[in-house]
């Protein structure tokens, strides 16, 4: 593991990040888009190297950093509450809104959730909320 | 106070069979027993046993010793190893802070490539593409889908920042192996799920962890 992360820009992260690039397309074309390719890899840049970087941040730490994958049934099970604790209808980037309740319509972002503590300890406990996700809430 | 009675203690080869025979627990012995030959058969087999015994006890004794040295130098060993570990195992974990600040960045990003998708054309009509895009968001209900309005100016980037959120979850972050590279991450992923299909309720997962980290 250590000699995976002693790399910068190894062949293989330039590898995943082609791979990426290449998924995305193929995603683009199936909604029936046709990006110019130049314009789309100088797009794509950028946040495919942060979501890399982000990714081995969070791979070489001993608590556990996982995105949260919104299981919809518990949306539907409870609304969200105005003081959420685990999601916000606020786009911090907007910053044109507040808190409200309501129901959730879909999730944008994921939850960014830390298991136990940084020496990777109690991993069972209760997860600790690093970010919130953000939600469209219906109407 | 008298004298205390002193007990003829007997011996365990020689007075054993007297004793039983005095006490009356124990038959006379049969007159070829007694025989000269047959005696002196049995107290040169009595002498052997004796030395024999000597010789196995002071065997033991040795091995005893060496037990003991053992059992102290596994303790010097495991005491040396605990040191070395300890002073080997230098890892630092990142500040919550820090983690978060990168998710941010990432969450801009992420923005900006909805937003330039999002003045694109697409060629598709708009149930065409409000079907092509559902199964791209984060799990919905068709219900619940059905209620959102795809044509919306203002949901529409939000749409598409769901759905680049979805492929970067899908590709990349849902598994701590897959910015590896693609064939070795998932070659990795493939392994680590099917040793661990619940890494937070393995102990297993925190020694591979900590002992990853100690090569280095």
């Amino acid at each position: 593991m250590a000699r995976l992360n002693s790399f910068e820009r190894s062949q293989d992260e330039v590898d995943l990040t082609e791979f990426l690039i290449e998924q995305f397309k193929i995603l683009l074309e199936q909604l029936g888009y046709e990006a110019a390719e130049k314009d789309l890899r100088r797009k794509l840049a950028q946040p495919l190297d942060r979501a890399i970087k982000l990714a081995k941040l969070v791979a070489n730490q001993r608590a556990i950093i996982q995105l949260y994958e919104p299981e919809f049934s518990k949306y539907l099970e409870r609304q969200k509450k105005e003081d959420d604790s685990w999601m916000t209808n606020v786009d911090s980037t907007e910053g044109d809104d507040h808190e409200i309740a309501g129901d959730v319509a879909t999730p944008i972002t994921p939850a960014l959730l830390k298991y136990g503590n940084g020496m990777g300890a109690h991993l069972r406990a209760k997860p600790t909320v690093l970010v919130k996700s953000l939600v469209i809430l219906m109407g | 106070m008298g004298e205390p009675p002193c007990y003829q203690v007997p011996d365990p080869i020689n007075g054993r069979e007297e004793a039983m025979f005095s006490q009356g627990q124990l038959a006379p012995p049969p007159q070829h027993y007694q025989q000269p030959a047959f005696q002196a058969d049995l107290e040169e087999e009595i002498r052997r046993l004796r030395k024999e015994r000597q010789t196995l006890e002071a065997e033991k004794y040795v091995h005893e010793g060496e037990l003991r040295e053992l059992r102290k130098m596994k303790e010097d060993f495991q005491r040396l190893q605990t040191e070395k570990l300890s002073s080997v195992d230098n890892f630092q974990p990142e500040f919550d802070e820090t983690i978060i600040q990168k998710f941010k960045m990432l969450e801009s990003s992420v923005k900006s490539v909805a937003r330039f998708i999002s003045k694109l054309k697409t060629q598709l009509g708009p149930a065409e593409w409000k079907s092509a895009l559902a199964p791209h968001l984060w799990s919905a209900p068709n219900t619940v889908v059905d209620m959102i309005d795809f044509q919306d100016e203002n949901l529409r980037p939000k749409l598409l920042k769901s759905m680049t959120w979805k492929f970067l979850q899908g590709y990349l972050l849902r598994s701590p192996f897959l910015c590896y590279g693609v064939q070795l991450g998932e070659r990795f992923d493939g392994l680590f799920t099917s040793l661990f299909p619940e890494p937070r309720k393995s102990s297993h997962v925190r020694i591979l962890c900590t002992t990853s980290h100690m090569e280095g």
